[in-house]
């Protein structure tokens, strides 16, 4: 009789100690995940210009290494598109990744690319993945086309080259 | 006055890092800047304030036998509160503190006042004792942390824990001297082992005044 008493009593205080917790979760959840969202956000405003309202996609990315986080850009509640945040290991080794953003429009075609960081490529052959001509051999072009690596620079313009088709990938399996 | 020493108590004489030398991990691995080790000290103030009321105002429904059982339920209930707290309102103290804020449920500073003390006084009393050790674990780890980023960096800075940007103070005196080793839990241990050595100097020298007095 005593054990269950006991029993009995832990399981009072484990219960109401996981409704605080569920309050707290509640209360914080939206602000940290805009908190998430805001350390990105002068990066999303660079390919999605109009005042669109961005979101954290939860998803599963395991499948797929390059990508670390996907948001939805949306304006009056219709969806414009899906910004995916690569990370892949370019010739300057796993620990001084390129870290971009990519853009897949709803209406099927790349929308944006930028660099956040390839300070790990060499200035004036891996650095060119930040130039304006890769962008334009990227932006504007349907899914599915190929984008071109550039000669010089093959490692790391094909380590981006295959972030995106991860992103093209995930793209097509859960938002089309 | 007596409430006065319950508080006072925890600042020195019964410092918990110092002179319990209880939650020495946390207090190793955060104290590389002045910044992480106010952040942390906040944090164990808030979570051992609110356990040890908690637990004092139930000290006589929770049976003996499964106390430790329930204090740890109810410290790890405050200190992941906390950890979301400190995601969603401080994220850049929350990035530099890492998995330590987790680890403050077992920090043993905490479990020990909530058995030897909270569970066998008043809400009152209980509330004193926390603030005073939480104090004294504050000051123990900016004591350490000022040695150790003064030496390591060879400059001192101090931000606003709940906002990176904001700057309290920051100088740079002698970086091309630093001795990195400091930042380095290498050098975590020597600090608090000179801070000791010192300490314990101070003690038994007043020791032995206080003995020399009597013989006089």
């Amino acid at each position: 009789m005593k054990i269950l008493k006991l029993a009995l009593f832990l399981a009072v205080v484990a219960g109401l100690s996981g409704a605080a917790l569920s309050s707290v979760y509640e209360m914080t959840d939206p602000v940290i995940q805009e908190a998430k969202i805001a350390s990105e956000k002068e990066n999303l405003v660079k390919i999605y210009t109009s005042g669109e309202e961005f979101k954290a996609v939860e998803t599963n990315l395991s499948d797929y290494p390059a990508l670390q986080a996907v948001y939805e850009a949306s304006s009056g509640g219709s969806v414009k598109g899906y910004v995916y945040k690569c990370s892949v290991t370019g010739y300057g080794g796993a620990s001084t990744p390129i870290v971009y953003l990519i853009a897949l429009d709803k209406d099927g075609t790349y929308k944006g690319y930028e660099v956040i960081d390839a300070s790990g490529e060499t200035n004036g052959f891996g650095s060119k993945v930040k130039d304006q001509p890769f962008k334009d051999g990227i932006v504007g072009k349907n899914i599915g086309d190929s984008i071109d690596t550039i000669s010089g620079a093959t490692i790391s313009s094909s380590a981006v080259v295959d972030g995106i088709e991860q992103a093209t990938q995930h793209y097509e399996e859960n938002f089309k | 006055m007596k409430k006065f020493d319950i508080f006072k108590k925890g600042l020195f004489i019964e410092n918990p890092i110092f002179v319990l030398l209880l939650g020495l991990c946390s207090a190793l691995a955060i104290t590389t800047s002045l910044t992480n080790a106010l952040g942390m000290g906040m944090a164990v103030i808030c979570v051992l304030i609110m356990s040890n009321v908690i637990i004092s105002l139930l000290r006589n429904i929770i049976p003996n036998e499964i106390r430790i059982p329930v204090f740890i339920v109810i410290i790890a209930t405050l200190v992941k509160c906390v950890q979301m707290i400190m995601n969603a309102y401080t994220p850049a103290l929350y990035e530099s503190l890492g998995v330590f804020i987790p680890l403050i449920v077992v920090n043993c500073i905490i479990l020990g006042r909530a058995e030897s003390f909270a569970s066998k006084n008043g809400v009152v009393d209980s509330f004193l004792d926390a603030l005073g050790m939480g104090l004294g674990y504050t000051f123990a780890v900016l004591v350490i942390s000022f040695f150790r980023e003064l030496i390591g960096t060879g400059g001192l800075s101090l931000f606003n824990p709940f906002d990176a940007s904001q700057v309290i103070f920051q100088f740079s005196a002698f970086s091309e001297y630093a001795v990195s080793l400091f930042t380095q839990p290498a050098g975590a241990f020597i600090t608090l082992g000179c801070i000791l050595a010192f300490i314990q100097f101070l003690k038994v020298r007043k020791e032995k005044k206080a003995k020399n007095a009597e013989v006089k």
